[in-house]
């Protein structure tokens, strides 16, 4: 998966305010990811697949349509899944300081380019 | 038989409290049925006898009787038959073949309460099988 792996340093360089990214299946496998030392590559993987997972069903229990992202705001930041394909997840994580706007731009962008990547 | 059964559920106030909420009836019929099968059942074991046992389960499940309470309730019932057996000088063999045949049918009914409880939480939360045993794993790992 060298390639997802080029994109996302890509992105975890280029885009300011973004200290991370990964990208798992939809059953918690971790296929490539660019996370900040220290952080546990496997749990991180099963709970966003579980996180967007819950998020796409508890969606649809509200009515509130097709699931474009599941949004984690904390003191210290953001965590940001969403899906890229049937069998990608992408998952951000960014310092409280980044532009929700273009945050959500930028993880469009890199999504729609894995799920290219990836067919 | 179901009397001895009922008769040990009977002395636990809290599943005395369960069975009073049903048909005392229809329950001794069940149990006498489920009985029954444990003799007949295993001339063609296969899906539809693993099928009636999971049910069971799934009906324990939904009435909240936790999987705590049918270990001992089996054990009385194996005590049961044995104390039956002795009585009436029948070899010991058959004392032990039907011990197993009660062990078999507790781990199907221990089973379903495990694999109810997993497909609930799937069902509910829209995880995958696989996803949701890493999840149990990673947690596992994390708990030693
Ligand atoms: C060896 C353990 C047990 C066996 C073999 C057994 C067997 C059965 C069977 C065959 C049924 C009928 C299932 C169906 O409708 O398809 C049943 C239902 C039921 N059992 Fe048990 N049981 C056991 C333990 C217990 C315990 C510990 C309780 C505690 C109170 C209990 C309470 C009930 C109740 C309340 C129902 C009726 C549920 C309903 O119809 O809604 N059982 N049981």
């Amino acid at each position: 998966m060298a390639f997802l792996q080029a994109i996302l340093q890509n992105y975890v360089a280029n885009t300011p305010e973004v200290q991370g990214a990964a990208v798992v299946t939809p059953d918690g496998l971790p296929l490539a990811s660019a996370l900040p030392a220290g952080m546990d590559e496997e749990r991180t993987s099963a709970m966003s697949a579980a996180m967007l997972s819950l998020g796409e069903r508890i969606g649809k229990e509200l009515g509130r349509g097709a699931l474009e992202r599941v949004f984690v705001q904390g003191e210290k930041g953001y965590g940001v899944l969403a899906s890229c394909s049937p069998d990608a997840v992408l998952l951000t994580i960014a310092s409280h300081e980044v532009k929700q706007g273009l945050l959500f731009l930028e993880i469009k962008r890199v999504a729609a380019s894995i799920a290219e990547a990836m067919k | 038989m179901s009397d001895a059964f009922y008769g040990y559920l009977d002395r636990d106030a809290e599943m005395a409290a369960v069975i009073a909420k049903h048909n005392r009836q229809r329950l001794g019929q069940t149990f006498a049925d489920w009985f029954k099968e444990m003799f007949t059942g295993m001339d063609n074991w296969g899906p539809q006898y693993a099928e009636r046992r999971w049910k069971i389960g799934i009906v324990h499940v939904r009435v909240g009787i936790g999987p705590q309470h049918v270990v001992p309730a089996m054990a009385t019932v194996v005590q049961e038959v044995s104390r039956r057996l002795v009585k009436e000088g029948k070899p010991e063999q058959l004392r032990t073949s039907l011990s197993k045949v009660c062990m078999i049918d507790l781990s199907f009914i221990e089973q379903a309460y495990l694999e109810v409880a997993y497909n609930a939480v799937q069902q509910e939360t829209g995880m995958s099988e696989a996803l949701f045993k890493r999840l149990i794993a990673n947690g596992a790992n994390s708990l030693i």
